[in-house]
């Protein structure tokens, strides 16, 4: 183990951690949306809708990450050709940034795990709340407002904030494609020096010191939301 | 005459679209069975690491659970080190590190050993760690009148243990579980960067050996063995889990809450 090594390859991998972060954000972003979609797709009352999501759901789920990252990898450069040709858009495909394929396929893959968090959050807000909010006198919008939706987003929050990180951790995956991240980081600076172990070492401590601190923040916005639950008192 | 020569080259293309057809059919086939050769390795090295996974997992949630500090502290740090650490990097970590480690205390040169003994070393440790804590809360969640009981009818600790908590705190852990094992299938599609010969292995090498063998659809189909695994997995987990709930007594009667 080669000290020297070690501490430029540590404070190398930290220059790629603000872009890791961003990503992640983004495609967290994208996939609550997406994830709502799913939620309103899975308590259709039509059956299209129910059984597109059913298909999607289980064609996300049954396939590793890896797999789809790599089909749209080679697709998207494919159905842009196609589509560029039909509507002489003129896309070079060759200028397509692998960038895509990572976002929309965390996304895709995401959405349908922020599904589940978001419909069991809203499953989670008792009935008598809402019937308190209608003694009340507030009408179902209201009641969606100012009872429902703030319960349950006090439920979601933390744990949409701990599929974060795990995103965090997916994205290492994305050196398949030449992204750089974290890991993908490590493995350019292992292949340039030789040290593999020490760009390891150095890669997973900053994985921890990621994950540590983050965790350290979430669980500070989990207590905030939590104020006001009341106690339960034995 | 021009009618009669678009006629024959229609049907000629006609033909010429089926005889494609029938070629590309046989080409996906022989995909097929090109990848289902990878397919064996890949659950054996899942039966492996799992069965040596979880294993370790109860030794690790039983040290977990110990009272003494110098065993529950080490361990806990080392379940966030790998619970924060992707795999991947795991798996180039225990690949990279491991021989180094094994030259410099026992003096073994083990650089030329199979790569899936690696492979099995890491997902072991990881799903080792991981699973205790799914584990441990399960161990947690069982009440503390179910030990009382035990404890009244005469059982020693390790009785009361065997007989009474292990078997409730599987009715808890096994969907999370099952999960896992879910999780660990897909997570083992990673072990082709170290060029094993496992099912996405086998798609890898098509792809690398054969310039006209297109990567969409051969990932495409591996990704569909993979789906046929998970569906089969997961029936098997769905009846296991009617198994391991069939004492479970509801906590209704005659709509009463007891």
């Amino acid at each position: 183990m080669n000290s020297h090594l070690f501490t430029h390859d540590f404070w190398g991998i930290w220059q790629v951690v603000p872009q890791t972060l961003g990503l992640s954000l983004v495609i967290l972003l994208l996939s609550v949306i997406l994830g709502t979609l799913y939620w309103k797709m899975q308590g259709s009352r039509f059956r299209i809708p129910r059984l597109i999501y059913q298909i999607l759901n289980s064609y996300f789920r049954g396939i590793p990450l890896l797999i789809h990252l790599l089909i749209f990898y080679y697709g998207i450069p494919i159905v842009v050709k196609v589509v560029s040709s039909r509507f002489n858009l003129g896309i070079n495909i060759n200028q397509i940034s692998s960038m895509y394929a990572v976002v929309i396929s965390y996304t895709l893959y995401s959405a349908t795990f922020l599904e589940e968090i978001i419909r069991g959050s809203f499953k989670s807000v008792g009935e008598d709340q809402l019937e308190a909010a209608a003694a009340l006198g507030y009408t179902s919008g209201q009641s969606f407002w100012a009872v429902k939706l703030p319960q349950a987003l006090s439920d979601a929050i933390p744990k949409i904030l701990n599929y974060y990180t795990l995103l965090i951790r997916q994205l290492s995956l994305a050196f398949l494609v030449s992204v750089v991240d974290i890991f993908a980081k490590a493995k350019i600076q292992s292949a340039t020096n030789d040290g593999y172990v020490e760009a390891f070492t150095a890669a997973a401590i900053v994985y921890w010191i990621v994950c540590i601190v983050l965790t350290l923040i979430f669980s500070r916005v989990e207590d905030y939301l939590r104020r006001s639950d009341r106690r339960v008192l034995a | 005459m021009y009618l009669t020569t678009r006629l024959r080259k229609n049907k000629f293309l006609i033909l010429r679209k089926w005889v494609s057809v029938i070629h590309n059919f046989a080409y996906i086939i022989g995909l097929f069975r090109q990848l289902l050769t990878g397919v064996p390795i890949t659950l054996m090295f899942i039966l492996i690491s799992w069965i040596i996974g979880f294993a370790l997992s109860g030794i690790i949630t039983l040290g977990r659970l110990s009272p003494k500090k110098y065993f529950s502290f080490p361990l806990n740090t080392l379940v966030s080190f790998v619970r924060s650490v992707p795999i991947v990097l795991q798996l180039f970590l225990v690949y990279y590190g491991f021989p180094v480690l094994v030259e410099k205390f026992i003096g073994v040169n083990i650089n030329n050993i199979n790569k899936m003994v690696f492979c099995v070393i890491t997902f072991s440790i990881y799903y080792g760690f991981y699973l205790s804590e799914i584990l441990r809360p399960a161990y947690l969640s069982v009440k503390q009148e179910q030990r009382d009981a035990a404890f009244g009818l005469g059982y020693t600790k390790s009785q009361a243990n065997i007989h009474v908590i292990i078997p409730q705190m599987f009715s808890v852990a096994i969907p999370s579980l099952g999960n896992e094992v879910i999780n660990l299938i897909h997570q083992s599609s990673i072990l082709f960067v170290l060029g094993t010969v496992d099912l996405m292995g086998q798609a890898d090498m098509i792809i690398t050996t054969d310039y006209t063998a297109s990567p969409l659809l051969t990932y495409f189909c591996a990704g569909m063995i993979y789906w046929v695994i998970t569906i089969i997995v997961s029936i098997i987990i769905r009846l296991l889990e009617f198994r391991i709930d069939r004492y479970q007594v509801d906590d209704v009667k005659g709509g009463r809450t007891i």
